[in-house]
């Protein structure tokens, strides 16, 4: 009875589940984000395409964020399953590069036009975007100009942000405060506090409540504007422009040393900043190609404006000062 | 079910029949527990039909459940004095004469799961004395007692009846209960009256029901 | 059964013990000394305190009058189908949850709106302290209630009688009839309810208002994905253990044993009919319970209407993910059941006798929610890493996660039916010689049936929601409809996610229902 219940949900899974790998062909395994490899992702885009050029398939294991992909090969070291490491950003670089997992990605990153020079030998860059603050311009007609109004004392419209403990846009503005404001950023943080709806968890807990009208104002990226236009066809979301400039995030991608697929690692890395990747990765994961794409880029991003200056720290110094930094921002926004 | 029954005021009358007849259901429907769908409960020509059971001057033992089993057996009685428990000097007596007629003089700070099957009923007896109402609804309070202590307490409610002027009503299924203390017996089957009269004649009578029920032919 | 419960009660410990042993021996620099004197641990500790102890205290002060409506209105109709739609939110997923509150009670909610229309300058402000209350309370009254209730239904209709019989006021009837009865299953609901308070997470953040706002559970998080501190994680999960646990006792110990007397033996009888005053009055918290629970339910159905006809949805992806779905979820309710069953058994026997082992059989019934979720998957994780790999390991991984956290649910539920049962049939069980497997299938099968479909069917619509374990073990091919939904809501598809919540919540329901009506017969209710 029981071993009939438990054949019987084999099976359910089984055929519930995605056709698992031939047995045949190499496997590819890539540990990634949960996004990316949704319906809406990149992954279903990416995937056929390689598959077709590499003579192999891709094995996707998914998790729910950028630190989760840390936190696991930390706790799988040298055990990892994983060939290729995919959604880390620039804060996390540094921490992983230390685990000594991570093996020289030996592509050719020439045609690379990010706003920054690159010269990482371990990561190769996918994608980018800027943290920005996103308003309803139905609403708030005029946004804060600066990060600096934005964080002025006295009251102004709410904004929703996120846990820098627990999101990757919450730790860019805990960045993007602590670069722009120095030694002010405990009193920043204490003003912007007064302004605060609410800090969640995730970025889609805020957006999700911004677009349900709680507040005008959510921490995200200056490419969610483009979202709307091409999907929805409204430009009533705006990202603010801010003086200071925009801090940026920049998704990378790895291959690990432990992989017995080192060839097929390497072809993907590559792959990953090709022409035929990067013309896939704006409209499913709303951020910028990392190479020039020319008219191939939809006219929603060629619309948005740049901002005036992208903001990063050295992947070290954020490793470092995290800690310091997140208890800064608990003792000024936390009372 | 339709029940037809007129009993004189201090009659003792027992009331036997199969399981199902609905001989608790009557007693509900004099105590109050539940609403006739038609027709009317008399007592001494007041109709009492659309009455609160508190209000109604009657008083039910129950087979089981008479007891609060966190509350003292002099609590346990003086809720019949008070429902809120705020016993004066006068009401405290009163409870204690009361469970000195009952037998139990002393128990009073017992609790009642100190106290045996015969005791707990006792207690319960003497919160129906202490309400003073002149109708005593006995659901088969004493079916769980053996043989010599439900003599006993028959004794009891005989003896008490006799001196407060009671009026009793005693659900059954043993005859011997009835034959023992009733002096008027009912026969119900199947959601009627029967058959009423004393007890002697209604257990030997002859009508098919009640021999059925007796289980023997009439000695 | 004895033997079966020792089994089930070691296996619970042994499984929480070795996650956590696990967590301590990763490399990490726990400075459990520095931790222990930290500022931020005591922040935490008092917040979580703070919102727990209030969340549980308004559930329950609005749980007792609502569970005593439903008891003595026992037969409106509807009355069954609202119980059951009032129990939704127990089993919402929390982002879920937190939509629908929004919605209704939200700066630009439903109540603002009625509130601008009646001219009022007010607004609702829910974010902070009061937000996380309300959205505790929104959860827990439909728990506190379903603890409760069978409370009032354990009170023998001749007791009703009597107070009938004896006039007495609805003080004096609440005083003496329902606040001894209360002793008995208030401290395990308050208990329960505080528990869940304090192992709250995603709820806290969204609508806590800043980083003030921070549990036990928040922290771990943060070792664990920031820190990559798996030790120190342990640490904190075994500091809110040590609260819950204290909890727990404090709770046993309320419960005393005095109040178990002779009112036992008629069990599961009813409120009688129209006796009960304040029919206007039940009828009224009845009225305010539902609205309140209700209308953030009701947001999350239009809403998911509104997606259905905006969004356009890839119906096979979504079967595929109700499939899974339902594939972890009901062998983990099952589970649930063969786990909890053993202890709840063991603990009835155990009361009469021995009630400090029955009293112990209570607190690790209900261990699995004294632990940190997110540190038991991680140790879980790491154990089953050394034995299985792939696709079995994030199946067995999600399964035997929600298995633990439904096990305390399960043995709640199953306790006033099982202890009603043992009460009325173990004597003449033992005179009649029948036990074992006999006397189950016989006697107690039979009597528990509706209890035990009841307690499944809340398992599996629990575990239908999950998302630590499916998060936690994720294998691209294990999609299942709560990871679905977070999959939209990440790709900014807001109508899409609207619409799978409302499939989320159709399947919960059905599942519910479907599984109370298959296991538990047509006499469940």
């Amino acid at each position: 009875m029981i071993s009939r219940r438990w054949a019987l949900l084999a099976a359910v899974i089984a055929t519930s589940a995605a056709a698992p790998a031939s047995a045949d062909k190499p496997t590819l395994t890539i540990y990634t984000y949960s996004s990316f490899v949704s319906e809406w992702g990149p992954g279903p885009a990416l995937q056929p395409l390689f598959e077709a050029q590499c003579g192999c398939s891709i094995n996707w294991v998914s998790l729910e964020d950028g630190a989760a992909l840390l936190s696991r090969l930390k706790l799988e070291g040298v055990q990892t399953e994983a060939d290729i490491v995919l959604g880390l950003d620039t804060n996390l670089t540094a921490e992983t590069a230390a685990t000594g997992l991570i093996a020289p990605h030996e592509a050719d990153l020439s045609a690379l036009t990010l706003p920054i020079a690159w010269d990482d030998a371990n990561f190769v860059p996918y994608d980018y975007g800027y943290f920005a603050v996103v308003y309803d311009s139905q609403i708030l007609p005029n946004p804060p100009q600066s990060l600096a109004e934005l964080t002025a004392p006295g009251d102004g419209p709410k904004i929703i942000l996120m846990d820098p403990r627990t999101s990757t846009p919450g730790l860019g503005l805990l960045l993007w405060v602590k670069q722009v404001a120095g030694d002010g950023a405990a009193e920043a943080w204490t003003n912007l506090a007064k302004k605060t709806l609410t800090v969640t968890k995730g970025w889609s807990e805020a957006y999700g409540l911004f677009l349900k009208g709680e507040a005008p104002m959510v921490l995200s990226y200056t490419t969610s504007p483009a979202y709307h236009v091409m999907m929805e066809s409204t430009d009533r979301y705006k990202a603010a422009e801010f003086a200071e400039g925009n801090y940026l995030q920049v998704e990378v991608a790895a291959r690990l040393k432990t992989s017995d697929q080192p060839e097929l690692a390497k072809l993907f890395l590559a792959f990953l900043t090709s022409r035929a990747a990067q013309e896939k990765l704006p409209t499913t994961n709303w951020m910028y190609p990392v190479i020039d794409l020319g008219d191939a880029l939809p006219q929603a991003f060629r619309d948005l404006k740049v901002p005036a200056k992208a903001l990063l720290m050295p992947s070290d110094q954020v490793a470092a000062n995290r800690s310091a930094w997140i208890e800064e921002w608990l003792n000024s926004a936390g009372q | 079910m339709r029940f037809d029954l007129a009993v004189e005021l201090g009659a003792f009358l027992a009331i036997i029949g199969p399981s199902g007849a609905g001989k608790s259901t009557l007693l509900s429907l004099i105590g109050g527990f539940e609403r006739p769908l038609g027709g009317r409960v008399l007592v001494d020509g007041v109709d009492i039909t659309a009455m609160a059971p508190a209000a109604r001057p009657c008083t039910t033992l129950f087979q089981d459940h008479n007891l609060f089993a966190h509350l003292t057996v002099e609590k346990n009685v003086g809720l019949g004095l008070d429902p809120g428990l705020r016993l004066d000097a006068a009401q405290r007596a009163e409870v204690a004469q009361a469970l000195a007629d009952v037998g139990l003089t002393g128990f009073e700070q017992r609790l009642p799961g100190q106290l045996s099957g015969g005791e707990r009923q006792r207690v319960a007896i003497a919160r129906c004395l202490v309400r003073h109402r002149p109708i005593l609804l006995l659901d088969e309070p004493f079916a769980a007692l053996g043989p010599g202590l439900r003599r006993e307490m028959l004794d009891l409610v005989r003896a008490l009846r006799d001196r407060v002027g009671l009026t009793v009503l005693m659900v059954t299924h043993d005859p011997e209960d009835a034959r023992y203390a009733a002096d008027r017996t009912a026969f119900i089957a199947s959601g009627r009256v029967v058959l009423v009269d004393a007890t002697e004649r209604v257990l030997e009578s002859s009508v098919p029901d009640v021999r059925a029920y007796l289980g023997s032919s009439p000695e | 059964m004895r033997i079966a419960s020792l089994f089930v009660a070691a296996l619970l410990i042994a499984g929480i013990g070795a996650a956590l042993l696990m967590l301590f021996t990763q490399a990490g620099g726990a400075d459990i000394a520095g931790l222990l004197r930290s500022v931020y641990l005591r922040r935490v500790l008092e917040f979580t305190l703070l919102q727990a102890g209030l969340s549980t205290a308004i559930s329950i002060a609005l749980g007792v009058p609502v569970a005593r409506a439903f008891a003595a209105e026992s037969t409106f109709p509807g009355r069954r189908l609202l119980l059951g739609l009032m129990s939704l939110p127990i089993v919402l997923p929390s982002l879920v949850a937190v939509f629908g509150i929004v919605a209704i009670y939200g700066q630009n909610g439903v109540l603002a709106s009625l509130l601008r229309g009646l001219g009022v300058a007010a607004r609702p402000d829910i974010y902070g302290l009061g937000g996380v209350v309300l959205a505790h309370v929104f959860f827990n009254l439909p728990l506190a209630v379903r603890l409760l209730l069978p409370g009032w239904q354990s009170i023998p209709l001749e007791t009703w009688r009597l107070a009938a019989q004896l006039g007495m006021p609805g003080w004096a009837r609440f005083r003496l009839i329902e606040a001894p009865m209360l002793r008995r299953y208030l401290p395990q609901a308050a208990a329960a309810i505080f528990l869940l308070c304090v192992g709250s997470f995603a709820i806290v953040l969204a609508l806590g208002g800043g980083p003030g706002a921070a549990t036990f559970e928040v922290a771990v998080f943060e070792a664990i994905r920031f820190e990559f501190d798996p030790p120190r994680a342990a640490l904190l999960a075994l500091c809110g253990l040590a609260l819950n646990l204290a909890c727990l006792t404090l709770a046993q110990q309320a419960v005393g044993e005095a109040a178990l007397g002779t009112g036992w033996r008629g069990g599961g009888q009813v409120w009688p009919v129209g006796w009960s005053r304040g029919r206007l009055q039940n009828g009224l918290f009845l009225l305010t319970a539902a609205l309140f629970v209700l209308a953030p339910v009701v947001a999350t159905v239009t809403d998911g209407i509104a997606g259905l006809i905006q969004a356009r949805l890839n119906w096979p992806a979504l079967a595929r993910a109700a499939g899974i779905s339902l594939a972890l979820a009901v062998p983990a309710a099952f589970a649930a059941l063969v786990l909890a069953l053993p202890l709840v058994l063991a603990e009835a026997a155990a009361r009469a006798r021995n009630p400090r082992r029955a009293g112990w059989l209570r607190v690790i019934s209900a261990l699995p929610i004294a632990v940190s979720p997110m540190a038991l998957g991680l140790g879980w994780f790491l154990i089953l890493r050394l034995v299985v790999e792939g696709l079995p390991r994030a199946i067995l991984g999600v399964i035997l996660l929600n298995t633990l956290m439904a096990v305390p649910f399960v043995a709640a539920i199953l306790r006033p039916a099982v202890e009603r049962a043992h009460h009325r049939h173990e004597r003449l069980c033992r005179a009649l010689g029948i036990a074992g497997w006999r006397r189950w299938r016989l006697i107690d099968w039979p009597v528990l049936r509706p209890g035990i479909g009841m307690a499944a069917a809340l398992a599996a619509a629990m575990a239908l929601g999950d998302l630590v374990g499916i998060g936690l073990f994720g294998d691209a091919r294990l999609r299942n409809l709560t990871l679905l939904l977070y999959d939209q809501l990440g790709a900014y598809r807001m109508e899409g996610a609207a619409a799978t919540a409302l499939l989320l919540l159709l399947l919960v329901f059905v599942t519910y229902q479907g599984i109370e009506r298959m296991v538990g017969g047509r006499a469940a209710a």
